[in-house]
């Protein structure tokens, strides 16, 4: 079952924890957004493999974008 | 020997050492710990000139700093302009797409009205304790705007204690927070609220000006100028006022405010027993205000099915956005999933509004 | 009733009516903003 990481918040991709074909835990860090000068945490929803990364450090995002993509 | 009696060096009293050493520690503040450094270093710098003896900086009718603070401050300029900017700069959407967290904004306001009864019967008069009151909503423009109208030799402290009970909310809150809600009630992770269209933002300055003014005539110099600047966000058309009221015009006014705030700071205004007094009730009116909040926030979950973390309701305090990043921490602590920062800010703006309809309130009452 | 208790009363009346009419007024907000508006103000 493939699910997709979405952005709780809209902000700037400030880091990614996670590459394409990574193994990830639920829970596990997939990246950090920066909104409002406060770094947010976006952890993983499932275990799995991550299939897909919408967005590199420095993109803007909007809240519900889809930022990764990890199949479990 | 006239030269020698120019010296400002004979000139110089003890308290004004002390305000000096006051100055140093907040520019030591602004500059090494960055706290607040926009407006603490323009007030540090303005508190030391105004204690530099036989400058007639502060002279009336004469002081460059007296001007400053005339045409600034006492005529309402500044304040109203800093809410032009703060409104350019808002996105009221989070406080739009979950409208009933708009009354955490109003009970955090239990905390000015609390702090103003305690005042008075401390002996303060009522224009005093309303100013000290105000402190609560933690909201520098504000507090300003009022004191200058009721209690102009309170200001320096009021605003002084307002930024920096603004500033220490990341120190302040959470006690309060973690005292007043369980773990279960911080990890609750809210429903999002639907999204805001642009029509919505776009008719909220305009239609909010009208409900607040029609009922709080008093409240018009800041709300009218918020919702002004904020209409130029929203409207798109006019993307270069915007841009101007956020940030050259806001920094503008921000440097006239900062000294002049300081330059209220003599002496004889500032080193009085009064002053301690200011600091604690302007401490216990943001702590109460805070407290009110979560309340409110507990109480509207016994009637309602879906949930408000009421931590949100600790960012009713006007301290717009420390007071919600506040909130999103402390959320985050109990529930690693959990996003608070934008509810948080609608009970925020709110706050910030509740805060000027208060001020309104006490200016039409008490003011004139 | 003393000043201090007529102002204190006042002001919390006033804050809370006027942050009551914005709330009614964004309810209509979110009806003349929503495109196909539905039902009345209880979609919350």
């Amino acid at each position: 079952m493939a699910e997709d990481v979405l952005a709780p918040l809209a902000g700037k991709v400030l880091s990614v924890a996670v590459s394409v074909g990574d193994t990830v835990e639920e829970d596990d860090e997939v990246l950090v957004l920066e909104a409002m000068k406060m770094e947010t945490v976006v952890y993983a929803p499932l275990d799995g493999e991550v299939t897909a990364l919408a967005v590199k450090v420095g993109d803007q995002v909007e809240e519900d974008d889809t930022l990764a993509t990890i199949n479990g | 020997m006239a030269f020698v009696e120019q010296l400002g060096i004979l000139s110089v009293t003890p308290g004004m050492v002390a305000m000096w050493a006051i100055a140093l520690t907040l520019l030591y503040l602004a500059i090494a710990k960055e706290h607040e450094p926009l407006l603490l270093l323009p007030i540090g710098f303005g508190i030391l000139l105004a204690n530099l003896p036989l400058t007639g900086l502060m002279t009336p009718e004469e002081g460059l700093l007296w001007r400053f603070y005339r045409y600034g401050v006492e005529w309402e300029v500044i304040p109203p302009l800093v809410f032009l900017g703060l409104g350019a700069h808002t996105d009221f959407g989070p406080l739009l797409s979950q409208p009933r967290l708009v009354f955490l904004g109003a009970a955090a306001q239990g905390g000015v009205y609390l702090t103003f009864f305690a005042a008075q019967a401390f002996g303060f008069s009522l224009e005093e304790a309303a100013t000290i009151g105000i402190i609560g909503g933690a909201d520098g423009p504000t507090t300003i705007f009022l004191a200058a109208q009721l209690a102009p030799h309170l200001l320096g402290a009021c605003a002084v204690a307002a930024y920096s009970y603004m500033a220490l909310a990341p120190i302040i809150q959470p006690p309060i927070m973690r005292l007043l809600t369980t773990e279960q009630e911080r990890a609750i992770r809210m429903k999002k609220g639907r999204k805001v269209t642009a029509r919505e933002k776009l008719l909220f300055p305009i239609a909010a000006t009208l409900v607040i003014i029609l009922l709080v005539p008093a409240s018009a110099p800041l709300i009218g100028m918020f919702m002004l600047g904020n209409l130029f966000r929203e409207s798109k058309v006019v993307e270069r006022l915007a841009e101007t009221a956020q940030d050259a015009l806001m920094n503008i006014v921000t440097i006239f405010l900062g000294v002049s705030v300081g330059a209220t700071m003599s002496a004889d205004n500032f080193l009085r027993s009064d002053v301690i007094f200011i600091f604690v009730l302007g401490l216990v009116a943001f702590a109460v205000s805070t407290a009110c909040g979560l309340v409110l926030a507990k109480l509207m979950n016994l009637v309602t099915s879906d949930k408000i973390n009421p931590l949100v309701g600790a960012a009713g305090v006007s301290a717009v956005p420390m007071a919600a990043r506040v909130v999103h921490k402390i959320g985050a602590e109990a529930n690693k999933k959990n996003y608070l920062l934008m509810f948080a800010m609608g009970p925020n703006l709110a706050g910030v509004i509740g805060t000027v309809i208060a001020a309104g309130i006490f200016l039409s009452m008490l003011g004139g | 009733m003393s000043p201090a208790v007529n102002v204190c009363v006042s002001g919390l009346v006033g804050v809370f009516a006027g942050i009551g009419l914005l709330y009614l007024m964004m309810k209509l907000l979110a009806r003349l903003g929503e495109k196909a508006p539905r039902g009345a103000f209880s979609a919350d």
